[in-house]
């Protein structure tokens, strides 16, 4: 590049009155590599620097926005797949199929006299089981467990339901 | 304190940017005087302060030291310019402290009264208001304008690669992000007008 090419190029960046032109301060503030005589003259400048200073901080405010915005307007149109709501009339439907299909048996009687004789042997069953284990080791182990496991479950109820009360009691009196 | 020509060599310990890996040194260098006038303006003294150039000196180590956690599409320029303009502030803080132990018989609470720089949680969380706004004056810029604001700002695109993907001179390039803040600028200004009670 000869001088007056680079002279030139230098020119471009500069107003009338030899002073950076708006789009020099704007590239300079954002930290752009011009022309080496430009950022020179902004460091001796004090008028170009008051006016860089500005530029910069102009930049940088503008952009923290620019940047939110971005942000937020991209939140915005993101497919909210937390909030979609399951196809209830899929559902409704589906449940209307099954007690339509089940109402020939239901109406007959039949499923209600078999169900009512399975739940009897079941209960029949597990109570003979009950009375053969009485006595035995293992019978009380498993006594030993379900006590355990019913005073963790009282305990558990017993604290949040004084933590509760104590809260509630607590706002009352701030109230 | 950090020595300014340390801009000039590469980081050695720091993972270097894909886009920017060997024009680093450089970026840093064309900083300095975006970076000078900050800190004039800021501690309000002259460009050949002596202060002016210790904050441009901690405020380049602070950037070598901490490019690597740039956000993804935050450029360089305005980032480092946030930096100096902290840097200022800290610099102001000591200068006062020091001139309330000069004070004989003042010995103060301690506590220092520079107001904190950083944008109030209010600010920071933008209005859906303020974008509505924001979204309008967008809405009012040119096409090129606009994607030039747009590119550098929220892409993190260089004034370079913009020139080169919007087929305009880098000065156009300028003169559109210049004009485009100014525009965006006076539109936001007008609205907080518009909004505000009488």
């Amino acid at each position: 590049m000869s001088d007056d090419e680079a002279l030139e190029r230098v020119e471009a960046w500069l107003d009338r009155d030899g002073h950076l032109s708006e789009a020099a301060l704007v590239a300079l503030a954002d930290g752009v590599e011009l022309e080496p005589g430009l950022g020179a003259h902004a460091e001796r400048c004090e008028q170009c620097a008051a006016r860089l200073a500005e530029a910069a901080l102009g930049s940088l405010e503008l952009g923290a926005a620019l940047r939110e915005h971005a942000e937020r307007t991209a939140g915005a149109h993101a497919p909210k797949l937390a909030a979609a709501r399951p196809p209830r009339w899929a559902l409704a439907l589906a449940s209307l199929l099954v007690v339509l299909g089940s109402l020939p048996e239901l109406a007959s009687g039949s499923a209600w006299i078999a169900a009512a004789r399975l739940s009897a042997a079941m209960a029949k069953r597990a109570l003979r089981s009950l009375v053969g284990l009485a006595g035995t080791p293992e019978a009380a182990l498993a006594t030993g467990l379900s006590l355990v496991g019913i005073g963790v479950v009282v305990a558990l109820v017993a604290t949040r339901w004084a933590k509760g009360t104590m809260e509630r009691g607590a706002k009352h009196e701030l109230a | 304190m950090f020595d300014v020509a340390m801009a000039d060599a590469p980081p050695a310990d720091l993972p270097p940017r894909p886009s920017a890996a060997r024009e680093l040194p450089r970026a840093y260098a064309a900083l300095r005087p975006v970076l000078r006038a900050v800190a004039a303006r800021t501690l309000g003294c002259a460009l050949g302060h002596a202060d002016v150039d210790d904050v441009v000196a901690e405020t380049l180590r602070r950037v070598v030291e901490g490019e690597a956690r740039l956000r993804e599409g935050e450029p360089l320029g305005p980032w480092a310019v946030g930096i100096a303009k902290h840097v200022s502030l800290d610099q102001l803080r000591v200068r006062r402290r020091e001139a309330r132990r000069r004070q004989p018989g003042d010995e103060g609470s301690g506590l220092v009264d520079v107001v904190d720089p950083r944008p109030s949680p209010e600010r920071l969380a933008m209005s859906a208001e303020r974008v509505r706004a924001l979204d309008l004056a967008l809405a009012k810029l040119d096409e090129g304008p606009r994607a030039a604001l747009v590119a550098f700002h929220v892409e993190g695109q260089s004034y370079q690669d913009i020139s080169a993907r919007l087929g305009v001179p880098m000065g156009t390039v300028a003169t559109w992000i210049a004009r485009s803040r100014k525009a965006l600028g006076a539109m936001l200004a007008e609205q907080d007008e518009a909004r505000r009670p009488s």
